[in-house]
C-alpha cells in the first residue's frame, strides 16, 4: 500500500470537517502533522454570527448568508455539525416560509451543534418552526396530528424499524397542546382540557405526557443512541459501522450524556476515520464551496444558490422531511453535467499560469494530494494540447473541479 | 405556492436571455437515422389513435405543482350543479359557458370553456383522483406524489417515475427518464437506469469553452477521465460513469430532430416543444416530466387566474399533439397530468380557492376519451371541506403503469388497482 502523504490525510480532514479545504489551509495544517490538526479541528471555535435580513419570505438572503458562512475560511467542525443537524432534524422553507421564526431554530442547531443532543431536541420540539413545519401547530388532545410524534421517533431518535403506531399515537396525545402565534411568532401551550392531556399515556415504554417528557423517553429509548450514532459516523467516516463499532459508538454516545462534540472527537480519533478517504460523494454543499474558493469567486452567492438549485442541495430547502439522501446519487449524469457548467467558468489562476508545472500548481490549488493515475493522464492530455499559458490554466483548473477526486469526499 | 415562487424567480433570471438563446440554437437539427422530423403537409385526419406496440411507448407528464381545481376543469351541472353554485358563489362557472360533454357520453359535467381545444380532441378524465388521509401541505402531497407513496408510509429514495424507468428502461441508454426544469425531479430518481434533467430553454449542449482551442482540451480530457478503470473503486467508477453519461446525453440533447411549429410563447410552450422533439428520436428515452411553471394556486381570484392557466395549457397541448401526428408518432405517446391536489369545494372571501384534496386529471394520446371513475359527491364532503377521493392516487398510477406500459402494479406501487378501458388497443 502506498505511503499517505500528510497532506493527503490533512486533506481528507478538511473535507470531512469543514468545507474546504480553501487553497491555502492544508499547507497551513500539515505542519502540525496529523494528530495536531485533528486536535486543532477539535479545537475549533463557532463562527460569530450576525443575523441576515428575514424581512422578505420570498428572499433567499438567509441561503446566502450561510453559504457565506459556509466558504468562511475560519469555518470548521462547529459549521459542519450544524450542516449535520440542518439535514437531521430538518425544517423545510418550501413549507414554513417564514424565516423570522426558521431562524430561532437554526440558532438552536448552531448553539446545540456540539452539545447535548437532548436539550437541542427539546426545544426544537416546541420551536415554532417545527411546530409548523411538522403540524404541531394546533394539535390537540381531541384532534392529535400525528405527524411529529411518527417523524420524532422514525427519523429524529430511534429509527424507522422501532417505530409501532400506539407509540406513534400516544406521542401525538402527550405532545398536543400547542399552537404558534401569528403576530409574534411564538409557541403557546395551551393549558386547557380540550387541548392537552390530563393524564400520563404510555410511550416507548414509559409513561409521559408533555413535550419534555416525550423527548427523554425518545432519547432514553436504547435505540436511539445507536441509531444517532451511526448516522453521525456515516457523515464523517463515509461508511456504515460495522455492528460491533455502532454497539461501541452507542455506548459512548450514551455515557457521555449524548453529547455530540465528545462523539465527534471519538469518531475522527479513531484509526478507521483516516483510512476512508474518497469513499463518498462530495455533497453539492461541500462541492460548491471548495470549488468556488479554487476558482476565486467565494464571494458570488447568488452563483452558489442558482448552482446548489440546480444540484438539488440548497440550505433551508431539504427535499422532505428525510433530509438530503446519502449514497452514489450524487455522482449522478445530471449532477456530472451541473458540475461540469461551474467548472467551465474556470478563470486562469495566476499561480497556475505561471508555473513550471501547471498540472500540479492546479491540483496544488484545489487541495488534491491523492490523484488516480486516470486523472493525471487527463490532466497530462490537456496540457500537452496547449501552449498558452493562461488558457491552459483555466482549463487545468476546470478539470480538477471536474475530476473524481475532486467529486468525492 | 412557495416551491413555484422560488422557481419562477430563477426562470425570470434565465428566461430574460435565453428565449433569445433558443430561438438561435434551436436551428437545424441534424438529420439522423431515427429522427424523425416534422412533414411537411396536411394534418392528418382526427381519428381514434390506436396505441403502438408497449416497447414503442413513451409518456409526458404535466406536473402541475400547485393544486390544479379540477372541479373548474370539470365543473358539474344538473342537481349537483345546484350546490356546486352554493359552494362556491364567486367562482363558479355558468353552465351555458361549459363545454359540453355528451359526445363524450355525460350529460351531468361540463367543461372549462378554455379547453377547446382538449374538448375537441377528447381527454380520457380521471375524475376524483386523491389519497385516502389528504393533508393540505403542498410540499407534503408533492413528496407523496413524486414518490408514489399514497399514505406517506415510505421515505422512498426513489420517485414512482423513475421506478417506472428502472423496470422498461435500457441501463445503458444515455438517458430514461427527463425532466425539462431546472434541477433532477425527486419524481424520476431511479435506482437502476440514468434520469436527467434538462433547462428547456437551453439546447442541453456540453458546459464548455467559447475558445476553440480550450473548448478541444476540455473536451478531450473529460472523456479521458471519463473512463471507467476497473481496478478503481466503487465511488470512483460512478463518478467516471456519471461523467461519460453525461457527455452521451449532452450528445443526444444537441442531435433531436427539428422543432416543430405552432406552439405559444410561454414556458410549457417550450417545454412540450422540446418534448416532442425528444419523442421522435430512438433515444432510449421513456418518460419526459414537465413541471408546469403556471401557477395553479389560486387563492384568490381564481376564476380569472385559473382561465389563463388553462388557456396556455389548452393551446400548448394542441400543439403538441398537432406536433406528434406530423412526425406520425402520435400512437406511441401518452400525455397525463398530475397535481398534488384539488382546491377547496367552497370558496373564500378573496374570490378564491384554499388547498383542497380530490381532484381531476388528464390523458391524451392513445386514449378513449370520456370520464372514468366516479364524480366526487359535492354534498358529501370530508371534515376540511374538500372533495374525497372516488380514485386513489395508487389507482391512477397503477393504470399508467400497467395499462400504459405493462408493468404491474405490485412492482412500483404499495397496493392500486388499474382502471379499464382507457387506453386504445
Amino acid at each position: 500500500m502506498p505511503t499517505v502523504t500528510i497532506n493527503a490525510q490533512v486533506a481528507h480532514l478538511l473535507r470531512r470537517t469543514s468545507f474546504g479545504p480553501l487553497p491555502g489551509q492544508v499547507d497551513k495544517l500539515s505542519k502540525l502533522g496529523i494528530q495536531g490538526a485533528i486536535d486543532h479541528v477539535l479545537a475549533g471555535s463557532p463562527l460569530p454570527v450576525a443575523t441576515p435580513d428575514l424581512t422578505d419570505d420570498s428572499s433567499d438572503e438567509p441561503v446566502r448568508w450561510w453559504l457565506g458562512m459556509m466558504a468562511d475560511p475560519k469555518a470548521g467542525l462547529h459549521e459542519k455539525m450544524t450542516w449535520f443537524w440542518h439535514g437531521h432534524l430538518t425544517i423545510s422553507h418550501n413549507k414554513v416560509f417564514w424565516w423570522n421564526v426558521e431562524w430561532p431554530a437554526h440558532l438552536l442547531q448552531r448553539q446545540f451543534a456540539l452539545g447535548s443532543f437532548r436539550q437541542m431536541l427539546k426545544q426544537l420540539t416546541i420551536s415554532p418552526a417545527m411546530l409548523l413545519y411538522l403540524d404541531g401547530d394546533w394539535s390537540t388532545v381531541q384532534g392529535p396530528n400525528e405527524n411529529y410524534a411518527r417523524e420524532l421517533q422514525e427519523l429524529f431518535t430511534i429509527g424507522q424499524g422501532n417505530v409501532v403506531q400506539d407509540n406513534v399515537s400516544n406521542g401525538a396525545l402527550a405532545l398536543a397542546g400547542w399552537h404558534v402565534d401569528w403576530d409574534l411568532g411564538t409557541s403557546i401551550f395551551i393549558d386547557e382540557d380540550w387541548s392537552r392531556l390530563d393524564h400520563k399515556v404510555p410511550f416507548l415504554g414509559k409513561q409521559v405526557w408533555r413535550y419534555d417528557e416525550v423527548v427523554d423517553a425518545a432519547c432514553d429509548d436504547q435505540a436511539m443512541p445507536s441509531f444517532v450514532a451511526a448516522k453521525i459516523w456515516y457523515y464523517l467516516v463515509g461508511i456504515t459501522p460495522s455492528p460491533s463499532k455502532q454497539a461501541t459508538l452507542a455506548t459512548f454516545f450514551r455515557s457521555h450524556g449524548l453529547d455530540t462534540g465528545a462523539l465527534v472527537g471519538y469518531i475522527l480519533r479513531d484509526p478507521v476515520f483516516l483510512q476512508k478517504r474518497l469513499n463518498r460523494p462530495r455533497y453539492p454543499v461541500e462541492w460548491v464551496t471548495a470549488a468556488m474558493a479554487a476558482m476565486g469567486i467565494s464571494d458570488h452567492r447568488q452563483t452558489a444558490v442558482d448552482q446548489l438549485w440546480q444540484m438539488g442541495q440548497l440550505p433551508f430547502y431539504p427535499p422532505s422531511v428525510a433530509g438530503w439522501p446519502v449514497g452514489l446519487r450524487w455522482l449522478s449524469p445530471s449532477l456530472a453535467l451541473a458540475r461540469a457548467a461551474l467548472a467551465a467558468d474556470s478563470i486562469a489562476i495566476q499561480k497556475v499560469a505561471d508555473a513550471a508545472d501547471p498540472v500540479a500548481a492546479a491540483l496544488h490549488r484545489c487541495s488534491m494530494f491523492e490523484v488516480s493515475a486516470q486523472t493525471r493522464k487527463a490532466l497530462n492530455e490537456a496540457k500537452a494540447s496547449m501552449t498558452n499559458k493562461t488558457k491552459r490554466a483555466a482549463v487545468l483548473l476546470a478539470l480538477c473541479l471536474a475530476s473524481p477526486e475532486f467529486a468525492l469526499a | 405556492m412557495k416551491i413555484i415562487d422560488r422557481r419562477q424567480f430563477l426562470q425570470m433570471g434565465l428566461a430574460a436571455g435565453a428565449g433569445v438563446a433558443a430561438a438561435t440554437t434551436f436551428g437545424p437539427g441534424l438529420a439522423r437515422a431515427g429522427n424523425r422530423g416534422p412533414a411537411v403537409g396536411r394534418l392528418p385526419v382526427r381519428a381514434r389513435i390506436t396505441a403502438a406496440p408497449i416497447a414503442k411507448r413513451r409518456m409526458v407528464v404535466l406536473d402541475m405543482a400547485g393544486g390544479n381545481d379540477g372541479l373548474s376543469c370539470f365543473p358539474p351541472k344538473g342537481v349537483a350543479g345546484n350546490t356546486y353554485r352554493t359552494l362556491r358563489p364567486r367562482t363558479f362557472i355558468p353552465e351555458a359557458d361549459m363545454l359540453d360533454l355528451t359526445s363524450w357520453g355525460s350529460s351531468t359535467v361540463g367543461m372549462h370553456p378554455k379547453l377547446t381545444n382538449i374538448h375537441a380532441r377528447g381527454a380520457a378524465v380521471i375524475q376524483g383522483v386523491g389519497v385516502v388521509k389528504p393533508d393540505l401541505s403542498h410540499f407534503e402531497m408533492l413528496r407523496r406524489w413524486w414518490a408514489g407513496d399514497q399514505d406517506s408510509l415510505h421515505n422512498s429514495a426513489t420517485g414512482f417515475l423513475g421506478r417506472i424507468c428502472d423496470v422498461i428502461g435500457d441501463p445503458t441508454a444515455p438517458a430514461v427518464g427527463l425532466s425539462l426544469g431546472y434541477g433532477p425531479s425527486p419524481s424520476l430518481n431511479s435506482a437502476n437506469v440514468v434520469t436527467m434533467s434538462m433547462d428547456p430553454y437551453s439546447d442541453g449542449s456540453f458546459p464548455t469553452f467559447d475558445d476553440i482551442n480550450m473548448h478541444r482540451a476540455w473536451v478531450a480530457a473529460w472523456k479521458t477521465m471519463a473512463e471507467r478503470q476497473s481496478t478503481e473503486t466503487v465511488p470512483f467508477c460512478s463518478a467516471r460513469d456519471g461523467a461519460a453519461y453525461a457527455k452521451r446525453f449532452s450528445d443526444l440533447a444537441t442531435s433531436l430532430p427539428n422543432p416543430g411549429g405552432g406552439y405559444p410563447s410561454t414556458d410549457l410552450g417550450y417545454q412540450l416543444m422540446l418534448a416532442a422533439r425528444i419523442c421522435a428520436q430512438d433515444n432510449g428515452i421513456r418518460i419526459v416530466h414537465i413541471p408546469v411553471f403556471e401557477d395553479f394556486d389560486t387563492h384568490d381570484d381564481h376564476l380569472a387566474r385559473h382561465a389563463a392557466v388553462l388557456q396556455d395549457i389548452d393551446t400548448a397541448v394542441e400543439a403538441f399533439l398537432t406536433d406528434l401526428a406530423l412526425r406520425g408518432i402520435q400512437d406511441e405517446v401518452l400525455l397525463v397530468s398530475t397535481s398534488e391536489f384539488g382546491r377547496r369545494v367552497p370558496d373564500n372571501e378573496s374570490n378564491g380557492l384554499d388547498h383542497g384534496a380530490g381532484s381531476f386529471v388528464m390523458l391524451m394520446g392513445p386514449i378513449n376519451p370520456g370520464l372514468y371513475g366516479a364524480y366526487p359527491d359535492l354534498s358529501s364532503l370530508d371534515g376540511d371541506d374538500n372533495l374525497v377521493a372516488t380514485v386513489h392516487m395508487n389507482d391512477y398510477y397503477a393504470t399508467l403503469a400497467e395499462g400504459w406500459f405493462g408493468v404491474p402494479a405490485s412492482q412500483v406501487l404499495s397496493g392500486g388497482t388499474p382502471l379499464s378501458g382507457i387506453f386504445t388497443s
